[in-house]
Formats: C-alpha cells, sequence, structure tokens
C-alpha cells in the first residue's frame, strides 16, 4: 500500500477511457472519481501511461498487464455498480495510482 | 482523442503544449495568476480554475476567471470554479514560466486536476505558448 505522502480519494468511478495505441507508445487507461461528499467534479486519475513505463526504458511486464486487467475489472464492477473505491496514488501531487481498493478493510 | 496531433515515438511519447510565459511581472504566485487572468481576457468562453498551490504541507489557493471578456485573479478558492488544479508551488513556478507543459506534470504525478476537464483544454489551448497536444486523454 502506499506510504508517506500518498493522497487517498474515496468515490465513485465517474468514467473509465483505455487508449490501445500501444504502437505510437501511448497505450494508457484514465479514469475519472467523483469523490465522496461531492465536489465540483470528477478527479482525473492514472491507472497506467506507457509513456512513463517507456522513457524510463521500462517495459511492463507480463505481471504488470494482469495486474492492470485485474485492477480495471474491479473498477469496471465499481462503475456498474456505483460502487464506493479508496485510491491511493504514489504522491500527493500525483494522480498517478498505486492501490485501487473496492469494499471496506475489516 | 482531441487536441494537436503529437509527436509519438517511443522513446519520447506525445509533445504536449506548454503555457506562455505568466512571470513576465513577477514570479511571484499572485502575479502569475493575474497575468493568466489578463491573458484570458481574449478567450471566447467564460471559466473558473481555482489553483491549490502546495507549499511544504501549507496551500494557498488562488482562482483565476475570465467572464464576457473580464479576467479577475483572486487570492481564495471558489467553491463554484469549474475546475480544481492541485500542484506543489515548485511544479507551478515550472509551469508558468513555460519550461514544463501542464500536462507532463499531471502524467509524470505532479499535478492533479478536477472537475470539468475540457474547460483545462480550452484554457491551455488558449494560454498556449507552444504548439503540442492539450488534451491529456
Amino acid at each position: 500500500m502506499a506510504q508517506g505522502t500518498s493522497t487517498q480519494i474515496t468515490g465513485t468511478v465517474a468514467f473509465i477511457k483505455v487508449n490501445k495505441q500501444a504502437a505510437q507508445g501511448l497505450d494508457s487507461c484514465f479514469f475519472g472519481l467523483n469523490p465522496t461528499g461531492g465536489g465540483i467534479g470528477p478527479e482525473l486519475f492514472i491507472l497506467w501511461q506507457s509513456t512513463l513505463q517507456l522513457e524510463g526504458q521500462q517495459y511492463p511486464t507480463a505481471g504488470d498487464w494482469v495486474l492492470r486487467n485485474a485492477t480495471m475489472w474491479m473498477l469496471r464492477d465499481a462503475f456498474l455498480n456505483q460502487l464506493p473505491v479508496t485510491v491511493y496514488t504514489d504522491d500527493q501531487d500525483s494522480a498517478l495510482v498505486d492501490v485501487v481498493q473496492l469494499g471496506a478493510l475489516p | 482523442m482531441g487536441g494537436d496531433v503529437g509527436t509519438a515515438t517511443r522513446s519520447g511519447g506525445p509533445q504536449y503544449a506548454r503555457l506562455k510565459d505568466l512571470t513576465g511581472s513577477g514570479t511571484e504566485l499572485q502575479a502569475t495568476f493575474q497575468t493568466m487572468a489578463s491573458l484570458l481576457e481574449s478567450a471566447d468562453f467564460n471559466a473558473s480554475v481555482t489553483f491549490r498551490i502546495r507549499e511544504d504541507q501549507t496551500f494557498r489557493s488562488f482562482t483565476v476567471s475570465v467572464a464576457d471578456g473580464t479576467g479577475k485573479a483572486a487570492a481564495e478558492a471558489d467553491p463554484n470554479a469549474d475546475l480544481e488544479v492541485i500542484t506543489s508551488a515548485e511544479t507551478w513556478s515550472e509551469v508558468a514560466s513555460g519550461s514544463l507543459s501542464p500536462l507532463d506534470a499531471f502524467v509524470g504525478g505532479r499535478l492533479r486536476m478536477r472537475g470539468d476537464l475540457p474547460v483545462g483544454v480550452s484554457m491551455l489551448t488558449h494560454l498556449a505558448g507552444t504548439s503540442g497536444r492539450v488534451q491529456i486523454c
């Protein structure tokens, strides 16, 4: 789980957008979260964006793709059923998501 | 997908538009937002954007708005803003000077945004000082 100065936001999924332009190094997945308690509108988050990997010369592994797929399905279920999800970003100024949580931890 | 057609390569990714230099009348936060408000007076849209700028663990809020050709900058949040941008003072300094695209800051994990995202696209299109993509997704 993200630690330190990460941001934690809970809300419902407003949209999910997948860009599959992998050949151009532009494959990505963005989603919007309407914060619980209201606000001015959905916050935009990045589940993955390949250019970040490419600039670091680090290609996603098969394991990365399995996790991306699993996370996207969690978001899909949350979107369809309007379930609250909690996301943790890697920094307080960041929209890069480290953790997606569906449901409350005991 | 919208915005300008960017240059996408396997090594560099897309090129995002950077802002015009907003530091001409001073590098203080308020001065950069005042310059932004002035530049927006020629825009053909109305908008209100609140910027929450973090200095260490303290946030300062500024709102830039344009309505019917009149631009204003205020050192306070607008609860009815169309868009909210959250970033550090260090990152804003780079964005305001035109050396860092706000979209590069976003994909690099240095800026967050919430609200009416097309408003952000309109503002970046109007304030762009370089060519490049103005839309993130």
